[in-house]
């Protein structure tokens, strides 16, 4: 009995040490302690961001600067929970099918969710039909890189010589039109007559890490991912998919510089509500996301993620996420 | 590089630093302690609570975490039957075995010992050699990562004692099951059944969880009521015998705590391995190699102190190829480089040289201390953690069901994990009547996806290259590792002939 | 005398027919993704095969009945308190966790046999009160999003 008393007093203990550490954490301000919002002015109780990835991505690391930021625009408590699974859909899934009509509830959506239906191997029953988008949060536009100490070419035009005459291997994360990374593969070799090889990897980092290891021959990626490399000049980026020279790297000729042909290719990651939420309430977080997205600190800490930021909203925001679909279905036939 | 070690230790005179490390070390062994959590959960938990705080005291508390969140992981695994992470699966039997006949407290000690010298081993790795290391690991891609997880399959169905086919079998299982899911290479459901929830495959966790905690804990229910014990411990009365460290131990264990470490720092540094690979590579090696063999399994301290040396020190090997390219070299250090970027750590060869060495110096010195803060508790709470085995099983089973529920569940938050642990408790349960092992199953399904996909992207690359073998012979690390795969195997042959050959002379 | 059958040459039967049938399942599986499983299936019906036949010659070898360890028959307490768990699975699933964890604290150590209510009690109350501020204060598992009087429980 003693020893029973004793365990649960030192287990006592080491949750008090956690609990000091935890409580120094962030908390925002305004923190309600409701457990379910009262009817009354939008927001009166926490709101929930919902990550679809895991925490420490950039995508969380993204949706808690955002939190943070909206949490003083709103005056109430914005936290941020991970539902992790299936790329994403099992997030979505859940916020189109479930009970989260009021608002306080606020998904994650990518580029990805775009190109749900068009998985051939998995189509998806939603589309942006079936969600409001409320902002679009970053922008990173996709990039060539080769390594900078590369001998066998070392521009657009001896690049694509060479990968007419042979194979050449990339990383990407699945083969087919819901990978950006494989369908600019598609691309170039539609266009060019390249043998751009495709091998599915699982992450940006495997891919990295087989670019800088000399296993793939180029890495398809985005400004994001290069970025850093690109700075310390180990790597020489031949082109951006945009159509305009990208702040983050002005020397970069876009790719219809570079080939003739134009192509726009672009990760956007923003937010929305389910359908069943009302107008006003969508109105409300949209322009609070705006203003949020204004905020210093906000900036600068996005900043240390290397992305471009972005806040088209609303129409155009889904104008934004179709013209990819429409991109890509042309690529692929 | 000494410069940077001095001014690191003056980044660690810092209040926030310490408390840091501290808060890390006891927070990281009671995470490991529940069922179900693990760094990787605790560690991810944290990154948003560490928002705040500067790089290297974050980075300090999550190193901390993950080094003794696997030892954690392997108390329970001694007193409970119920191992943290799969890392700690290999010490599990052994543990067992010993706290069952009441030498726990000596299990402890020769896990935390073994834990702490791995640690300091595995950190040493990364403070000498982190940058020469990690051009090395840029020589790993697909084939080399294929063929390790066919040494680790290969390792573990060695083990299979008695029957062979059942283990073989265990195996086989494991890697189907790690089939479930989305194909990485062609995105193909397989065996989903139309369930989403599926299609990222199962996690080894909560089958883990089942096989061997749930398994074991309806064992115990089913000697409490037939009357045959009440505790874990067969026999109260001579509980907590034994010291808390025999006398030879030292002598006995070195040699396999310093091979184990070398190992555990080797294999944790290879990217996509991770700190149970290690594990059992370490034991199985030390199995190999002993004149022993027989006791391995059924409470060998040698075994314990293979398996925990090497699964410290793979924490320590993991986090190379981390700061040095940003390859994540385990699942829970894949977590961590979230946590550098968010700490504006980009991986590479400044974090060695320039402004942000004494930071990552710190760090590295932090993991170091955190491994040897460890020791000092575990050694001094031995006596008490071992008490454990004499809590009646009446309050102390439904305790461990309880908290493994709530730890599977917070693993995804999502009910599906927790249905998954009992489940595969049922399962375990029923291996442990026809005789089958469940740790070859838990291995195959850790090693399915790195065996099959990296087979499958390294065919893709041979394709260009003039075909499989081809392929193979350019890769210098690819030969090495088949050298080791064909060397492990022989050994029993070497053995037999010169054992054949002492009997000729004599 | 008849001679009873060793219960590895019924249980490689039962492993020989679940091989099959993932057989079959994987056979349907497109492309190149099925190669593996059906080689494993292959694989996993050798392994059944030599469990049936050392479960003959044990059967041969063997002089009388056989003496198991553990037997299904002799495990009922272990199924019946495994149908124990699964209630407070469901339950924590409909209900919520800081329900049924409690009732099934209470009733799994009354049915265990701990002699005082007090312990059972304090355990209990201990137990909820450390694992709420662990998982719901300091770690904010979303566990409010559980069962139907999941939400009452839930702070921020």
């Amino acid at each position: 009995m003693k020893k029973i008393i004793a365990a649960i007093l030192s287990m006592s203990l080491a949750l008090a040490l956690v609990g000091c550490g935890g409580a120094a954490s962030s908390s925002a301000a305004g923190s309600d302690t409701a457990s379910k919002p009262a009817k009354g002015a939008f927001p009166s109780g926490p709101i929930t961001l919902v990550c679809p990835f895991s925490a420490g991505g950039g995508t969380d690391l993204g949706a808690r600067y955002m939190a943070t930021a909206l949490s003083k625009e709103l005056g109430v408590n914005v936290v941020v929970e991970n539902q992790t699974g299936s790329g994403g859909w099992i997030a979505w899934t859940d916020l189109i099918t479930g009970d989260y009509d009021d608002g306080y509830t606020i998904g994650l959506i990518n580029h990805n969710y775009v190109m749900g239906a068009l998985d051939p191997e998995n189509p998806r029953k939603y589309t942006l039909d079936d969600v409001q988008v409320l902002s679009n949060q970053v922008l990173d536009y996709n990039v060539i890189a080769i390594r900078a100490d590369e001998t066998r070419f070392s521009d657009m035009d001896s690049f694509i010589e060479y990968a007419k005459a042979n194979p050449v291997l990339i990383s990407a994360q699945a083969t087919g039109i819901t990978d950006g990374d494989s369908t600019t593969a598609q691309w170039f070799n539609n266009n060019f007559g390249t043998q751009i090889v495709t091998i599915p990897v699982d992450g940006a980092s495997d891919g990295r890490s087989m670019f800088l290891a000399g296993d793939t021959d180029v890495f398809f990626a985005s400004i994001s991912d290069v970025q850093s490399y690109y700075e310390k000049g180990e790597m020489k980026i031949l082109s951006v998919f945009a159509d305009e020279r990208n702040d983050f790297m002005p020397d970069v000729p876009t790719i219809e510089e570079a080939t003739g042909k134009s192509y726009v290719a672009f990760a956007a990651r923003g937010y929305f509500y389910p359908n069943s939420v009302p107008e006003e309430i969508v109105t409300m977080m949209n322009e609070a996301m705006q203003k949020a997205m204004q905020d210093e600190t906000y900036i600068k800490d996005m900043a240390t993620l290397g992305l471009q930021l972005d806040n088209t909203s609303g129409e155009e925001y889904a104008e934004l996420l179709q013209s990819q679909v429409e991109a890509r279905q042309e690529i692929w036939g | 590089m000494l410069e940077y070690i001095t001014s690191a230790l003056g980044l660690f005179a810092s209040w926030e630093v310490i408390l840091a490390l501290v808060i890390g070390v006891v927070a990281g062994m009671a995470i490991g302690i529940i069922p179900g959590l693990g760094p990787s959960v605790g560690i991810a938990l944290l990154i948003p609570i560490t928002f705040s705080m500067s790089p290297q005291a974050a980075l300090v508390m999550m190193t901390a975490m993950y080094t003794t969140g696997v030892y954690g992981g392997s108390i329970t695994a001694v007193l409970c039957h119920t191992p943290g992470t799969a890392a700690s699966a290999a010490t599990t039997e052994d543990g067992y075995e010993l706290a069952k006949k009441g030498r726990g407290m000596e299990a402890i000690s020769v896990v935390t010992v073994a834990s702490v010298v791995g640690g300091i081993i595995g950190a040493l790795c990364l403070i000498l050699f982190a940058p020469v290391l990690g051009k090395l690991s840029l020589r790993f891609s697909a084939l080399e990562y294929f063929l390790i997880a066919c040494f680790g399959l290969l390792v573990v169905s060695g083990l299979t004692g008695k029957n062979r086919a059942k283990g073989i079998f265990s195996a086989l299982v494991g890697l189907l099951i790690g089939c479930v899911g989305m194909d990485s290479i062609t995105g193909v459901s397989r065996f989903t059944f139309g369930q989403m929830w599926l299609e990222d495959g199962l996690d080894s966790t909560p089958i883990l969880i089942g096989l061997f905690s749930i398994a074991q804990v309806l064992i115990l229910v089913d000697r409490l009521i037939t009357g045959r014990g009440n505790t874990i411990v067969d026999d109260p009365s001579k509980a907590l015998t034994g010291k808390r460290w025999e006398k030879g131990n030292a002598k006995k264990l070195s040699p396999t705590m310093m091979r184990s470490s070398l190992i555990g720092s080797f294999v944790g540094f290879i990217p996509a391995a991770g700190c149970s690979i290690a594990a059992w590579i370490s034991y199985s090696m030390a199995k190999r190699s002993s004149k022993n063999p027989e006791e391995f399994g059924k409470g060998s301290t040698v075994g314990i102190a293979a398996s925990e040396a090497a699964n410290n020190a793979a924490c320590g090997g993991a986090l190379i190829p981390l700061f040095t390219l940003g390859i994540p070299g385990s699942p829970v250090t894949a977590i961590l480089y979230g946590a550098l970027l968010m700490h504006g750590l980009q991986p590479g060869s400044e974090l060695f040289t320039g402004a942000k060495a004494p930071t990552t110096y710190a760090i590295f010195l932090g993991f170091m201390f955190a491994n040897i803060l460890m020791g000092i508790i575990g050694l001094t709470m031995a006596k008490q953690m071992a008490k454990v085995c004499l809590v009646p099983n009446s309050v102390l089973v439904p305790i461990i069901v309880a908290l493994a529920t709530i730890g599977t569940f917070a693993l995804a938050n999502s009910m599906y994990e927790v249905l998954i642990m009992l489940i595969f408790g049922v399962i375990g349960y029923l291996m442990k009547i026809y005789g089958f092992e469940p740790a070859p199953l838990v291995l195959g399904v850790v090693l399915a996806d790195i065996l099959e996909a990296n087979f499958r992207r390294a065919l893709l690359m041979a394709s260009t290259k003039g075909g499989l073998f081809a392929y193979f012979l350019t890769r210098p690390v690819a030969i090495v590792i088949v050298l080791v795969i064909l060397g492990f195997a022989l050994i029993p042959v070497v053995n037999a002939l010169m054992q054949r050959k002492k009997e000729k002379v004599a | 005398m008849k001679k009873q059958i060793h219960r590895d040459v019924w249980v490689g039967a039962v492993l020989l027919a679940f091989s099959a049938w993932v057989l079959v399942l994987s056979l349907n599986i497109p492309g190149q993704a099925s190669v593996l499983p059906v080689a494993l299936c292959a694989m996993m019906a050798v392994c059944a095969l030599i469990v049936i036949v050392n479960g003959l010659r044990k059967t041969k070898e063997a002089e009388g009945e056989f003496q198991y360890a553990m037997t299904l028959k002799s495990s009922k307490n272990a199924f019946l308190f495994l149908l124990f768990i699964f209630i407070y699975y469901l339950g924590f699933k409909y209900i919520g966790y800081w329900v049924a964890t409690p009732i099934f604290l209470l009733f799994a150590q009354k049915y265990l046999r701990v002699k005082s209510w007090k312990v059972n009690v304090i355990i209990t109350v201990s137990y909820v009160v450390i694992t709420y501020i662990l998982f719901v204060v300091i770690l904010k598992l979303p566990i409010y999003k559980i069962g139907i009087l999941g939400s009452y429980f839930r702070f921020i």
